[in-house]
């Protein structure tokens, strides 16, 4: 950030989460949540601005990650090592807890930041790729409604998936 | 969403993280269906078991055909794999994955089962696409195949008597319109009078029957599948009577069963031998200047000729000319181009015109090589 910029005052959003914690963030980063890019542009954006769906622990990451990436993309640095950047930011960025990662991923559908929505699906996709059917349902609160002859029924079928 | 705070307390940037304590999130619906589309074919077989719901979506054709989509349009290739066709010692295909071939250091090929697999029995890939593959066995029965799901479908006996001199050149691809996989069969036969005569048939998976439509127009298809690309097959196809190095580009309209011709750039100066291919969703041709160097050129927009575009240039390095490259399999982001030369797999980097060769074990003499993306279209009309 250059001294040039700040002497100009900078707009500032404060963004209140679920549990009353208020987080001051500039417009670049607050633009990259589209929900208010969208407030902005249809000039309804106060610089307060309650989400009711997300925790300040999972408010706080967003904000980090949306910081990071507005840094970056704005940054003088070449595509390819803003690139490398990012992905490298992103990698590190997704080595959290399990549940963290569910919440990072709703709470970026309800923000609707389409990087990280792409990011954490991805991510979850990994890692579920390889889990069994029942960690699969405890993971995402899903009840096993087939009956056990209907179940050995559809697993016969691609018998060779669960090798 | 907003409201007027009496008195806030600004906390920048959180130093206090809270930990919530509540259970779990529970995932809507609709996001757990944008995870699902992000995960590879096995699992998703393997999920069909996890719930009654689970199961209806992952078999619902929206849900097939979104992503089918995502995973052609992965510019990283994640999803796609490579199909090697092995007739020596015996015949065989085998498979890797491109991603692997990209960037681990060593690639296993995997021995793939493939409908009436015997090692005497002859194995020709006559073309892929939405992740169904076409083989012909013994140059004259026909399946579909997906090996990602590994289910096939034979596809009837087509009646054409096989004389002598007789050679069939096949094409497979699919008509959007309708949705249908088709199938077309150019039987070819020269005639006594030194002519060529063929009769054409074309197959339908919705219908499951052949159908003959009007023979090949525009001279004599040259031995090889017909490439798939804009709803349309293309063969090279000899002008003339005799085979000449110079050949036209016919297609065959999938939808509408009318042929045409793909007109074809000035290619420049010097001698050369061209092949036809599809790169992406393009028609492509790759001129080779022995020894020295490959030119790809890429039909952008389809029935423009202004637009043929030379992709990439690649040199042949420290080779007697033995080899040949092949079309790309596919080119990255980055500027990589994966193809082969040979029996081998090159990677070269356009940007800066150097080369590296990905290791592949359980590989070592192949014919052919193409690419095809994972996905769970099923080889049956009625879904699986």
């Amino acid at each position: 950030m250059s001294s040039s910029t700040e002497l100009t005052e900078k707009k500032v959003f404060l963004l209140k989460s679920l549990d009353g914690v208020i987080f001051e963030v500039e417009e670049s980063v607050a633009v990259q949540l589209e929900v208010i890019r969208e407030l902005i542009e249809g000039d309804c954006a106060r610089p307060f601005i309650s989400l009711y769906n997300v925790t300040s622990e999972i408010l706080a990451l967003v904000i980090e990650y949306c910081k990071h990436h507005a840094e970056t993309c704005s940054g003088g640095t070449s595509a390819t090592i803003a690139d490398e950047d990012l992905k490298t930011f992103d990698n590190e960025f997704m080595n959290v807890d399990e549940n963290i990662l569910l919440e990072l991923c709703s709470a970026a559908d309800y923000l609707d930041i389409k990087s990280l929505f792409e990011l954490t699906c991805r991510t979850l996709a990994s890692l579920i790729k390889d889990r069994t059917i029942i960690e699969v349902r405890k993971m995402f609160n899903v009840e096993n409604d087939f009956s056990v002859v209907e179940e050995k029924a559809v697993r016969k079928e691609f018998a060779w998936a669960f090798k | 969403m907003e409201e007027i705070p009496s008195d806030p307390p600004i906390q920048q940037h959180s130093k206090k993280i809270r930990y919530s304590s509540g259970p779990i999130a529970t995932l809507p619906p609709e996001i757990i269906l944008e995870i699902l589309l992000r995960l590879p074919i096995k699992s998703l077989l393997k999920f069909r078991c996890v719930s009654k719901s689970w199961l209806s979506l992952i078999s619902s054709p929206q849900f097939i055909k979104t992503h089918l989509k995502n995973s052609t349009n992965d510019a990283n290739f994640t999803f796609h794999r490579i199909m090697f066709t092995i007739t020596y010692p015996r015949f065989n295909l085998k498979d890797c994955s491109i991603r692997s071939l990209l960037y681990e250091p060593l690639t296993e090929a995997v021995t793939i089962r493939y409908p009436r697999k015997h090692p005497r029995r002859s194995v020709w890939v006559v073309g892929s696409c939405n992740g169904l593959i076409c083989i012909a066995i013994n140059e004259k029965n026909l399946f579909l195949w997906n090996p990602s799901v590994k289910k096939s479908k034979k596809l009837p006996d087509v009646d054409v008597p096989m004389g002598r001199g007789f050679y069939i050149v096949h094409g497979f691809g699919f008509d959007e319109t309708t949705e249908d996989y088709k199938v077309v069969g150019i039987f070819c036969a020269f005639g006594k009078a030194g002519g060529c005569e063929t009769m054409v048939k074309i197959y339908s998976l919705k219908t499951n029957s052949w159908r003959r439509i009007e023979d090949f127009k525009g001279g004599v298809p040259l031995d090889d599948s017909g490439m798939f690309a804009q709803g349309k097959l293309h063969w090279s196809a000899s002008p003339g009577e005799g085979f000449s190095s110079a050949w036209d580009i016919v297609s065959l309209d999938l939808e509408r069963e009318i042929y045409g011709m793909v007109e074809q750039p000035n290619y420049g100066e010097g001698n050369f031998t061209s092949v036809l291919g599809v790169l992406g969703e393009c028609i492509s041709v790759l001129c080779n200047y022995q020894k020295t160097r490959a030119d790809v050129w890429v039909l952008k927009e389809y029935g423009v000729k202004e637009s043929w575009t030379k992709v990439v240039s690649i040199p042949y390095i420290d080779d007697p000319g033995k080899y040949m490259y092949s079309i790309p399999l596919c080119i990255l982001p980055n500027g990589e181009v994966l193809l082969a030369l040979g029996s081998s797999i090159v990677v070269y980097n356009l940007k800066d015109n150097s080369f590296r060769f990905p290791k592949i074990t359980n590989v070592n003499d192949f014919l052919g090589a193409i690419t095809y993306v994972e996905s769970l279209v099923s080889p049956d009309a009625d879904g699986e």
